[in-house]
């Protein structure tokens, strides 16, 4: 099976690809990526985009709640994934959302889109309220926000060309007229990744990783959408291949206008990318400020702990840092500790912490933060 | 850290036969593992790196071919040991811990369960009462919190993090003298990652353990390890004590994995610089550098011939031709204004 998958992407594509890439078109696909030092191949860092906050809101939204009814020791129970959260990302903006697996984040994502009904809140996109929008009447806005997943393979359809894979979009959200138009958009969307054009016939398994989610990305940003949800999109590939595609996001970004929300788990990619960093736990925001303002002035004990705990690629900072680490894990968002959610591995916990539930409060220069120390 | 060597490894090749043709995973790489240090393997998917791991065990499929000079661990060749000698070692003095502990571990047998059984197999003359205690002094060792009651929950019950620890107790049953872990934190979250890696570290200081730790993740690799082996194309690349491969890397392809990760205690404005291109393709590898068309210092000495190794230090060698002697002086990233870098 494992071979076999080897066998399947070292096929003749891959082979072609490498050929390609150590041939006369080698210098043209360094600078496509981006490597070139001489091009500006940047990517979406703060001061790169518009300035921030002064587009208009592309996503907003307020108190979504996402419960899940489970059953628990024959009683009837909510799983609450998300739990009053509010957001809003702008146009240009690329909202950073961090936190341990089975924090919400990638419910928060899927109940925006309305892969989930929210159970609660307000979800607006553009500035249209979409929280109850009957799907039939949500498709035409569809084309508007997109997303872009993890895993490329599992994502793309793989009985269908690329061809078809970009152009399905476009028929599906009426765009185009003819079948030629559609089918020279998706050309152009290719181009635009940096793939060649042979690469319009083949099949996704015919691509790496890198490959796969450039197609991903095509599909998403061919038909023009205003906001992209980036769900751990880089998470799955190689390092060197992450920055190719941080990069190639950024440049989309700066001409576009995108907005990204974008969610993963490296907190060091996330700084990078971001302009805003929100910090979730159990369902619920524990932090939101400037990306760089959180790891200069992390207020909230969470993210404290959570930055402490990224490895830093040097090992004189590794050796000597390290010393406060987060002990014990996420408990069930079934039963959430009374209080601060975040009390039972809180080392600066107190009293009132375990009995009431802090507030998000405005610390100033749109920094907000929900912890008691603050209050 | 300058111990005994407990494994060595000579020029070892591991291809697989598939329907395409031979993928060439490992094309000849040797190395040596010491008495109490952590080996680090980095590389990317498709470096071959865990396919170098799995062929010292030789847990491998049935297409795979293995060849190598030698792979000595303890004056026994590993290569050569027959099947059944080979159960003696595999499980009890060398021991793995994989990325994802859900597929290793059997989801219908508790997790106390699985770890006594492992002991048994080794020391079947132990009784199920001492190997019970044992597998609950394990379960202490790995920080196990509440053991008994997680003696007897099933792998589906415990989080992403207990069961990685009792991967690492079941590893550590028989007092292994070489524990493999290949990407064991990967799959886990950082605060939890955090967690693994100092017990890994408290192990290796308190039982002499040596352990080969595959990772694609550097800051990992800075945090734990005292040596490196930077693996690309099925081969090694370089090779130095971490400080060294930090400090002064000495290959392009060490570099490029540098310059693309950000990093948190670096200002935001540092641009991330992609290695350009993809892997090489391993039904049919370069025939010199495996990584001369993603590298921007590539000369057409790269393309037919495989570079001669280049040391930087006693324990710090580069295979890239950009090292030798004879290499240009313009533009080389490798050689300071008016002295030679290399040599």
């Amino acid at each position: 099976m494992r071979a076999d998958a080897a066998a399947r992407n070292g096929g003749p594509a891959r082979a072609d690809a490498a050929a390609r890439s150590g041939g006369p078109m080698r210098a043209d696909a360094a600078v496509r990526d981006g490597g070139g030092p001489t091009r500006d191949g940047g990517n979406a860092r703060a001061g790169d985009g518009p300035a921030m906050g002064d587009g208009p809101a592309m996503l907003e939204v307020r108190g979504l709640r996402q419960h899940f009814p489970v059953r628990k020791d024959g009683k009837k129970r909510f799983l609450k994934a998300v739990d009053g959260v509010d957001l809003e990302v702008r146009a240009g903006e690329t909202f950073g959302l961090v936190g341990e697996s089975g924090c919400g984040k990638s419910t928060l994502a899927r109940s925006v889109i309305r892969i989930y009904e929210p159970t609660g809140g307000q979800v607006l996109v553009d500035g249209e309220d979409i929280t109850h929008k009957p799907q039939k009447q949500l498709r035409p806005l569809r084309k508007k926000m997109q997303m872009i997943f993890q895993d490329p393979y599992s994502s793309l359809n793989s009985r269908m060309s690329v061809r078809d894979i970009l152009m399905e979009p476009l028929i599906a959200s009426h765009v185009g007229e003819s079948a030629a138009q559609r089918e020279e958009m998706a050309m152009r969307a290719l181009a635009r990744v940096g793939l060649m054009a042979d690469a319009a016939g083949r099949y996704p398994h015919e691509f790496s990783g890198g490959q796969r989610q450039r197609v991903g990305i095509a599909r998403a940003l061919i038909t023009r959408p205003k906001l992209v949800i980036c769900d751990e999109a880089i998470s799955a590939l190689d390092v060197s291949i992450q920055a190719q595609v941080v990069n190639l996001l950024g440049e989309f970004q700066r001409e576009l206008g995108l907005a990204y929300l974008f969610i993963a788990h490296d907190l060091s990619m996330v700084r990078y990318v971001s302009h805003r960093v929100g910090v979730m736990y159990l369902g619920r925001m524990a932090e939101v400020c400037g990306s760089e303002e959180i790891y200069a002035n992390p207020l909230h004990p969470y993210t404290q702990a959570l930055l402490e705990s990224i490895p830093i690629p040097d090992p004189a900072v590794a050796a000597g840092a390290r010393a406060a680490r987060l002990e014990g894990e996420v408990p069930s968002p079934i039963d959430p500790p009374a209080g601060c959610h975040f009390h039972p591995r809180c080392p600066k916990a107190m009293s009132v912490c375990r009995q009431e539930e802090p507030a998000m409060r405005e610390m100033g220069g749109d920094h907000c933060v929900r912890c008691h120390l603050y209050g | 850290m300058a111990g005994e060597t407990i494994l060595k490894v000579n020029n070892l090749k591991t291809s697989f036969a598939t329907k395409a043709g031979r993928v060439q995973a490992v094309r000849g790489i040797s190395f040596e593992v010491r008495k109490g240090e952590v080996l680090g393997i980095v590389g990317e998917s498709g470096s071959g790196k865990s396919v170098a791991s799995l062929s010292i065990l030789r847990v491998l499929p049935d297409n795979a071919t293995l060849s190598a000079d030698s792979i000595d661990f303890g004056g026994q060749d590993l290569a050569r040991l027959p099947k059944k000698e080979f159960r003696k070692i595999r499980g009890a003095r060398i021991s793995m811990i994989f990325q994802d502990p859900m597929t290793s571990l059997n989801p219908l047998m508790t997790a106390g369960r699985q770890v006594e059984e492992s002991l048994l197999e080794h020391c079947p003359q132990m009784g199920r009462q001492a190997a019970r205690r044992k597998v609950l002094e394990l379960f202490g060792r790995v920080r196990m919190p509440d053991a008994e009651s997680r003696y007897r929950a099933y792998p589906h019950e415990l989080s992403g993090g207990m069961r990685q620890r009792v991967m690492i107790a079941m590893a550590l049953s028989c007092d292994p003298e070489l524990l493999i872990a290949d990407e064991p934190t990967t799959a886990l979250d950082v605060t939890i990652q955090g967690q693994i890696l100092l017990l890994l570290k408290e192990l290796r200081g308190a039982a002499d353990l040596s352990v080969i730790f595959i990772t694609h993740d550097l800051g990992v690799v800075a945090g734990i390890c005292d040596r490196v082996l930077v693996m690309y194309g099925g081969l090694v690349m370089e090779e130095g004590l971490t400080g060294e491969l930090f400090s002064r890397p000495a290959h392009p392809y060490t570099l490029g994995l540098l310059a693309s990760v950000p990093r948190l205690d670096q200002p935001k404005d540092k641009r991330l610089r992609p290695i350009a291109g993809s892997p090489p393709d391993m039904l049919a590898p370069p025939a010199g550098c495996p990584f001369f068309p993603r590298c921007e210092w590539a000369r057409n000495v790269c393309i037919d011939g495989r570079p001669e190794c280049a040391r930087l230090s006693p324990t710090h060698k580069s295979m890239c031709w950009l090292l030798q002697p004879d290499a240009p002086g313009e533009g080389n990233p490798f050689r300071k204004a008016g002295g030679a870098y290399a040599g």
